[in-house]
């Protein structure tokens, strides 16, 4: 017989542990052995018991998930972990994933879905519980579009300073009005605005008024005229 | 030599003789005619002359101008003694015996004053020219006496006395009126005592005044039957009477024993009374006035300042006395913004001009200093005072003390802002509840349960359906526990940030109301932004947008977000009914419809401006600016990251 693969479990809560050492138990060669209720703790016992597997809730008493699962890989990069945790937000499974975790199930589904995610991990695969993996996939999908429908990338390029000088010009200050009030030269006003222009594909003063006018920068009353 | 020289002689004495008598009968003739041409002009001359014997002075002679003058004939007069001729007063009689004592001892007497009397009794002044006619022993035997009649010259000369005496008295009341510092009964008295001045007769003259019902008399005031009077009116009707009476009785004269003048005089007097009661009862009223004005200035509660046109204050009341605990002597001189803090000397100094031209400035908040340093926020009104060339003459500056209106309103902030993070803590405090103990405890049952009937062989299909039911319900509940706990906080803000959430918000706001929210973002994801600043920008496009739901009745919202450095600008737009800015925000005070206001709240909570324009039948512009940098409590609220 194969050697058992060997489990550490991670999480706070001791009866959620039992149950998911009760799920684990009805596979003959998958071995809890030994369980941890902090991150210090684990810690300790994977370097001393070098478990195949570590099962890492996300939430912590000292330290969260997502570092523990970082450092337990310091120890050594063989240790495959999959996180079971109560959080089903996208940005925690993709920081998870960041931080070297080979799978996600949320604990409600841990019943349901435990025993393929670590039998996908083990393989070498990376595992997604259905009921996140949705999510994410959507979000990775449509984010590119929305992004774009949102928000304004060339703007995002702007510096600070830049952003500040565009509010000014699109209020139509005069380059020495600009810089008696940032206190800057008018050589370093027109220089900013120069890069403005490059930066969000414009040409003209115009141009920024209208551009300022579209973000929200400025208001153009039309109720006045 | 001749042999008849006697015959000769004779004859020429003779002749000698006749010629003689015949000059001297000439010379009488000539003496005659002189002596005829001599009564002619005694007889028929203006003025009366008598020829007074020296013995015991009975009238010898006297002409028709004498006759005419006392009113008697000759016969009559030829008979009585000089004497009988005088007025029985201190120039009459006396004078003459006086007189007639000179003349004896041989004086010539010249032109001396005294008053004879008419046979009707009544005196006549005339002036009296004696000179003694000698015998050639040198005893006087008679004398030769022109009188003229002066009572014309003494007439007018008596009448001009009055005058004077009429407008000295007049002159004197005048005075009495022009003088400062007196009451109006001192100037009453003082006219009072007067009075008898402009009478014929002061020493035997007394009078009265009354007026209103205050009567003011000279020391020896009595009653007598020789009264005149004069009532003065004022506003039309009577005021007052005076009165003036002789004590004794004397001639009768134009009205009683007074001249035609003297009631001129009163009535004159009369009049300027009436004048003196007018304006001493407008004086008074202007008095009373000014004490009121005075008393309001220097009592109201607010603070004034009475400025010149350089700002130096020239009057203070007592109200700023209390407020900054100077003595008044060390505020009146001193400029304005003597007690002003740095910063309100500021910016007064950019009124100044304004302020200098216009000499008015409305309800600008501006800082005092206390002689103890304290500080005191107040609200400024200044306004002009005016000549009647439109020239600024002088400003008053009132200072209303707003500090407590101020505190108030700060505590109010600060209690609003408490209120908004107790509610945003205790939404954070329920939602992890529920995160992280209830859902975390519901996973734990699940699990055990789903534990205890695996392999059990003794278990029923049914009992194990029903198993797989319970396990189902139990992943619903989990996954509907933490969904609510994730919408008491902002679902996604944490996961993918302000941007998405507040997308995501607006995509499901415009399906659930049919309202087209439009979104966009500019420079948002460089923003490194706190929780408390990101949790508050959402709630502020959700309130926003459920105002716009509930009251604009638009089809379109607009959301802008945009980073200006180094501020963060929120626009929320409907193209919706609009509505009155401050009618709005006045009314949801007093129904206490807190939208628009706690949109304030929170934007103030984040140092932040809030500006809204409206326009009916255009819709509703709500600008929202806060700082990118506030370093208010901003620590990132963590407690997902356990």
């Amino acid at each position: 017989m194969a050697q058992k693969i060997t489990i550490l479990i991670v999480d706070d809560h001791a009866l959620f542990r039992e149950g998911l050492k009760a799920i684990i138990g009805r596979i003959a060669r998958y071995e809890v052995v030994a369980e941890a209720g902090s991150g210090r703790e684990a810690l300790g016992l994977a370097k001393r018991l070098k478990p195949d597997l570590v099962l890492v809730d996300m939430s912590l008493p000292d330290q969260s998930g997502i570092e523990l699962t970082a450092e337990m890989l310091k120890l050594s990069s063989k240790i495959r972990i999959m996180i079971v945790s109560m959080h089903s937000k996208v940005d925690y499974i993709v920081k998870a994933f960041q931080a070297g975790a080979k799978g996600y199930v949320v604990k409600e589904s841990a019943s349901e879905k435990l025993l393929q995610g670590i039998d996908t991990v083990l393989k070498g695969d990376y595992f997604m519980d259905t009921h996140v993996s949705q999510k994410v996939v959507r979000k990775l999908m449509g984010n590119q579009d929305e992004e774009a429908k949102i928000t304004n990338a060339a703007y995002g390029a702007l510096t600070p300073r830049e952003q500040e000088v565009m509010t000014l010009v699109a209020e139509g200050l005069t380059t020495n009005e600009i810089s008696e009030r940032l206190f800057i030269s008018p050589k370093t006003v027109e220089n900013h605005r120069s890069s403005i222009l490059r930066k969000l594909d414009l040409h003209s003063t115009i141009e920024v008024v209208r551009y300022a006018a579209k973000l929200g920068l400025i208001d153009v009353d039309l109720w006045k005229e | 030599m001749n042999k008849k020289p006697t015959c000769e002689a004779a004859d020429q004495v003779f002749r000698k003789l006749e010629e003689e008598t015949k000059r001297r009968q000439k010379a009488e003739e000539a003496l005659q005619k002189i002596e005829g041409m001599y009564l002619d002009l005694f007889e028929n001359a203006p003025n009366a002359y008598f020829c007074i014997s020296g013995q015991d002075g009975s009238i010898l002679r006297c002409n028709t101008a004498s006759m005419k003058l006392l009113g008697y004939d000759k016969a009559t007069l030829m008979g009585m003694k000089v004497f009988d001729l005088y007025a029985d007063t201190p120039d009459g009689v006396s004078k003459a015996q006086e007189i007639f004592n000179r003349f004896q001892k041989g004086e010539s007497i010249r032109e001396v004053e005294l008053q004879m009397r008419h046979k009707d009794g009544y005196p006549i002044w005339v002036s009296l020219s004696v000179e003694p006619v000698k015998d050639h022993n040198g005893n006087i035997i008679e004398s030769r006496s022109v009188v003229i009649d002066i009572s014309a010259s003494k007439r007018s000369e008596e009448g001009l006395r009055e005058r004077v005496k009429e407008l000295n008295c007049l002159y004197g009341i005048s005075h009495l009126v022009e003088k400062q510092g007196l009451s109006l009964e001192e100037i009453i008295q003082g006219i009072v005592d007067l009075l008898p001045s402009g009478w014929q007769y002061p020493e035997i003259t007394c009078a009265r005044i009354i007026m209103a019902d205050q009567e003011f008399k000279t020391k020896n005031f009595r009653e007598t039957d020789w009264r005149q009077a004069c009532n003065f009116i004022v506003h039309g009707e009577s005021s007052g009477t005076v009165e003036v009476y002789y004590l004794e009785e004397k001639p009768a004269r134009h009205e009683g024993p007074f001249l035609n003048e003297e009631r001129a005089l009163i009535n004159t007097i009369a009049g300027r009374l009436a004048r003196i009661s007018e304006r001493m009862r407008a004086e008074k009223e202007a008095r009373s006035l000014k004490e009121k004005f005075e008393d309001l200035y220097h009592n109201a509660p607010i603070m004034y300042l009475s400025l010149n046109t350089d700002g130096i204050i020239i009057e203070c009341n007592n109200a700023i006395l209390d407020k900054l605990k100077y003595a008044k002597s060390k505020i009146i001189g001193k400029h304005m913004t003597t007690f002003f803090t740095e910063e309100s000397i500021a910016s007064f100094k950019k009124d100044f001009p304004e302020l200098k031209k216009t000499g008015k400035l409305t309800a600008v908040e501006r800082q005092l200093i206390t002689k103890s340093g304290e500080i005191i926020d107040v609200q400024l009104n200044v306004s002009g005072e005016y000549d009647e060339h439109g020239q600024l003459i002088k400003t008053r500056a009132s200072f209303e003390d707003i500090s407590s209106l101020k505190h108030a309103e700060e505590r109010i902030h600060s209690l609003t802002h408490a209120l908004i993070n107790a509610h945003e803590s205790e939404r954070q405090m329920i939602s992890r509840e529920l995160h992280d103990r209830i859902a975390q405890d519901l996973s734990t049952l699940k699990i055990a349960f789903d534990a205890l009937l695996y392999n059990k062989t003794a278990v029923s299909p049914e009992e194990n359906q029903k198993a797989a039911e319970f396990s189902e319900i139990f992943r619903n509940t989990i996954a509907a526990v933490r969904n609510l706990s994730y919408d008491l906080r902002p679902p996604l803000l944490d996961q993918m940030g302000l941007v998405e959430a507040i997308y995501n918000f607006c995509g499901s706001f415009s399906e659930a109301h049919g309202l087209n929210v439009h979104f966009n973002a500019a420079g948002m994801d460089n923003l490194r932004l706190n929780f408390e600043t990101e949790i508050n920008l959402y709630r502020l496009v959700q309130e926003g947008l459920n105002n716009i739901r509930k009251h604009a009745e638009a089809a379109d919202a607009f959301v802008k977000l945009v980073a200006a450095s180094p501020n963060i600008i929120l626009r929320i737009e409907d193209n919706g009914q609009g509505f009155d800015v401050e009618r709005r925000l006045e009314a949801a005070t007093n129904e206490k419809r807190m939208g628009l206001r706690s949109m304030e709240e929170r934007t103030c909570l984040l140092g932040g401006k809030m500006t809204v324009e409206s326009l009916p039948l255009k819709g509703t512009k709500i600008l929202i600016k806060i700082p990118q940098n506030k370093g208010k409590h901003g620590s990132k609220n963590n407690h997902s990251d356990r």
